[in-house]
């Protein structure tokens, strides 16, 4: 269904996407690990055109569109296609939770308001805020906050969700709910990729574990063949290292 | 010494008739410049972008100038472009000289405060955020549209205390009007005071009237502030 292509990004000399190659299929939850700097969030927003790859094509059930040249109309219709969840939320503080969800679905997709109202209260009942319609963001909790931006990314019923490490912002004691959420998500059939540090969520809910490091895909495979019998050395060392195997370094 | 209080009622309902005057100048050069700050504001932001150079220099030239100065030197200059761009190179026969000395006043007005705006609006549009455009994108929104619905109602409510006091300024710089022969509260009281040397009292008449407008002015704001920022509002 989407398939990405030789994508590569630098920052000025900073060479951060090495070309990746990444395919997804309806229904898929591909969870990418990696250590910090490898370019997963970098792989992610090149995706939704929040950065835009230097090389590389992306293509969408036959639609093909390069990544350096494509316009706006191009970009518009990815972008209306995938949607996005943030590290830090992103919510618009100056609209409640539900015209968070409506907002795009009243103004970028001209669903009539009545519609769009009703489509947002669904999107907020599945995350579990059905009884917080009309907060503001600055009177919802961190872990609420991101449900509604887990609501906002899944109203339009895209093709596919983008999860930029949506629970590394919160607190500990706030991150079950949120990957409570995404797990029902999973179930449902949402197709997903996923950058995240939670090893056990790739572990319950993956079908398909990514390992980047150095702006490359490393190894790939399902989670069970990941996390007990990973091929490359790196992929290894990374999973002992934030598995705790090692006990070199506990405290 | 005594205060002569018939003089002074005197001035005060002659001042008072400058009141409109002062009032047209402040508005007038809120309205056009606060369009043309937007403006600036925006070419400094958006990345890359060639015209922010020569913004950032008139923003400099501007504040690195006195007001009573810009005043006499585009006052001067002003009349004579004007002239040799209309009547000498369009060859077109347009009486310069009997322009409203009001309209003058309004033009470099709206020159200075172009410039302290900018400053204003640039403040408060990154204090929204990379974030929220970066989400209004993603939900499919247009950056014109992101912009306008999401992160000007946010940073108007940032710029309001600013955009405050930027009018109480304006409405006191209008002051300065006097030295283009306009007509305001300042020229109407010196005016008065010139007669008898009443000095004093003069200007105890025109210090009232600011006051009471620059008050107003805050009251309108703080009202303002009050009903554009029920967002932040938390529940108790």
């Amino acid at each position: 269904m989407l398939e990405l292509k030789n994508i590569h990004k630098s920052f000025g000399k900073n060479h951060i996407l090495k070309g990746v190659d990444l395919s997804v299929n309806k229904g898929d939850i591909i969870v990418i690990l990696g250590p910090s700097g490898s370019g997963k969030t970098t792989l992610l927003r090149c995706i939704n055109f929040l950065e835009r790859a230097d090389q590389g094509e992306i293509v969408f059930d036959e639609i093909r569109t390069p990544m350096k040249t494509a316009s706006r109309h191009q970009i518009n219709s990815i972008r209306k296609r995938t949607g996005f969840v943030f590290q830090n939320y992103n919510l618009f503080a100056n609209k409640t939770a539900l015209e968070n969800v409506t907002e795009g679905l009243i103004v970028a997709r001209k669903i009539p308001k009545e519609q769009a109202i009703k489509t947002g209260k669904e999107a907020l009942d599945k995350v579990g805020l059905s009884d917080r319609y009309d907060y503001y963001p600055s009177q919802l909790s961190g872990g609420q906050q991101q449900r509604v931006g887990i609501a906002r990314a899944i109203a339009a019923d895209p093709e596919v969700v983008l999860f930029d490490e949506p629970t590394s912002a919160l607190d500990p004691e706030l991150v079950g709910e949120v990957l409570q959420v995404m797990k029902k998500l999973a179930k449902d059939g949402t197709t997903m990729i996923v950058v995240t540090h939670e090893m056990s969520f790739a572990q319950d809910v993956a079908t398909e574990v990514v390992y980047m490091e150095d702006g490359v895909i490393v190894e790939r495979g399902t989670p069970r063949k990941i996390y007990s019998k990973p091929e490359d050395p790196r992929t290894e060392q990374f999973l002992r290292r934030v598995l705790r195997k090692d006990y070199e370094y506990s405290i | 010494m005594k205060l002569k209080i018939d003089f002074m009622a005197q001035t005060l309902v002659k001042a008072l008739a400058g009141v409109p005057v002062t009032l047209e100048i402040t508005i007038l050069t809120m309205l056009l410049s606060a369009p043309l700050a937007f403006w600036m504001a925006l070419r400094r932001i958006t990345k890359g972008n060639e015209k922010a150079k020569l913004v950032r220099f008139y923003i400099s030239f501007i504040r690195g100038t006195p007001i009573v100065l810009q005043i006499l030197f585009f006052y001067s200059l002003l009349p004579t472009l004007l002239n040799y761009f209309f009547n000498v190179l369009l060859g077109w026969d347009l009486n310069i000289w009997d322009i409203d000395p009001i309209l003058y006043a309004v033009a470099v007005f709206t020159l200075n405060t172009a410039a302290v705006l900018s400053e204003v609006f640039r403040s408060a549009l990154m204090s929204v955020g990379a974030g929220q455009l970066e989400a209004a994108l993603a939900s499919g929104l247009t950056g014109a549209q992101a912009y306008r619905r999401i992160i000007i109602p946010q940073a108007l409510v940032v710029a309001l205390p600013n955009i405050c006091s930027t009018v109480v300024n304006v409405l006191k710089s209008t002051s300065l009007a006097y030295l283009m022969t306009v007509q305001d509260i300042m020229a109407v009281a010196k005016k008065e005071a010139a007669f008898g040397y009443n000095y004093i009292e003069a200007y105890l008449v025109v210090l009232v009237i600011y006051i009471a407008l620059c008050t107003i002015v805050q009251l309108i704001f703080r009202a303002l502030e009050g009903s554009l920022s029920a967002y932040r509002r938390r529940l108790a």
